[in-house]
């Protein structure tokens, strides 16, 4: 019986719907979303392989020479984000076979030790990091002038992190 | 128990924002370095020369009571060397003589003893040791004579002529 009463209510309310066509509304709702993606980007120029390594006993990598050392590359940054955004970097000596040869890093306006922030990022004016604003150069110089055992197979890493404080 | 559980729950919280968040992976670049091929050079660098004779009669620093007369040095100049290395120099030389006449004198490596002079007859050496790296080392040489040598002085014929040349050869040990 109750049945019966449901089924009759149900079929005059959409019998109802068509009888006065163009009252109700609905609403579709479409939220989209961008995820933050960030791009780093490592070139590298020089010393990319024991025949291209990058002579360590002369020329403007050495600590007496003045300047700003040997550009082993270039970075740039692009990202999407909103948060704000450092770059870091981290590395070691030039090391073969227990031999360290110490060197620093310059970011083109500031030596940066490892484990410290290389560079703050600039986002632009709709908030985001372009990789035109962001980049830039790579240097390396000696730290000593100590002299070394002779070596095409001195290896350093230099490992770059996007971070957010 | 459940408090404590609260209390880490809001300081694991707080410390995950008080750390920096790493965004995407660090990119990484690998360099390679290289130190030249090692060098190494043994030389000599003559001080006296034919046209500064000593005064075999009359100098008092050529006779066996004197200093010696600097006559040059050795030299033995590197780069790079891979490992500290021990070395040795010979000295080996005859009288001064004018072909006739024969003049006996004796070698001085001066300084080489902490400072201290110290004769080297002909086949001395000379023992030293070379740092792995950069290698500079320098040997002043110096001769005066021997009492025999006075004595050939004394009635020696009055020339310019009297020469003798002494060889250096270096070793590694």
């Amino acid at each position: 019986m109750i049945k019966k009463r449901v089924l009759l209510l149900v079929f005059l309310l959409f019998s109802l719907t068509f009888l006065f066509g163009g009252v109700n509304l609905s609403t579709l709702e479409l939220v989209g979303s961008i995820l933050p993606k960030s791009l780093v980007d490592i070139s590298q120029i020089v010393g990319g392989s024991p025949q291209d390594a990058i002579p360590l006993d002369s020329g403007d990598i050495l600590f007496s020479e003045s300047g700003n050392g040997v550009k082993v590359g270039t970075w740039a940054v692009s990202s999407n984000s909103n948060a704000v955004l450092s770059l870091y970097i981290s590395y070691g000596p030039f090391e073969d076979d227990s031999i360290l040869v110490p060197y620093t890093v310059y970011n083109g306006s500031n030596w940066v030790d490892s484990e410290a922030k290389f560079i703050d990022l600039i986002p632009n004016e709709l908030g985001v990091y372009s990789a035109e604003d962001n980049n830039g150069p790579i240097y390396i110089k000696r730290v000593d002038n100590n002299s070394y055992p002779p070596s095409n197979n001195y290896k350093t890493t230099i490992s770059f992190t996007l971070e957010s404080p | 128990m459940k408090r404590v559980l609260i209390v880490l729950f809001i300081l694991l919280v707080s410390l995950s924002f008080i750390g920096a968040a790493q965004v995407g992976q660090p990119k990484v670049l690998y360099a390679y370095g290289k130190i030249g091929a090692g060098t190494l050079a043994f030389t000599t660098n003559q001080i006296q020369t034919s046209s500064t004779t000593i005064d075999l009669k009359n100098n008092a620093d050529v006779q066996p009571s004197g200093d010696g007369v600097l006559i040059g040095t050795w030299n033995l100049d590197g780069t790079n060397q891979a490992a500290e290395a021990d070395y040795k120099v010979t000295y080996s030389y005859g009288p001064l003589s004018d072909g006739s006449s024969d003049i006996d004198f004796e070698l001085i490596a001066l300084g080489e003893d902490d400072g201290s002079d110290v004769v080297k007859a002909t086949n001395g050496t000379s023992l030293f040791t070379a740092n792995a790296g950069n290698v500079a080392i320098v040997q002043e040489i110096a001769v005066r004579l021997t009492a025999a040598g006075v004595t050939a002085v004394a009635s020696a014929p009055a020339t310019d002529d009297y020469s003798s040349i002494i060889t250096l050869t270096l070793e590694t040990q």
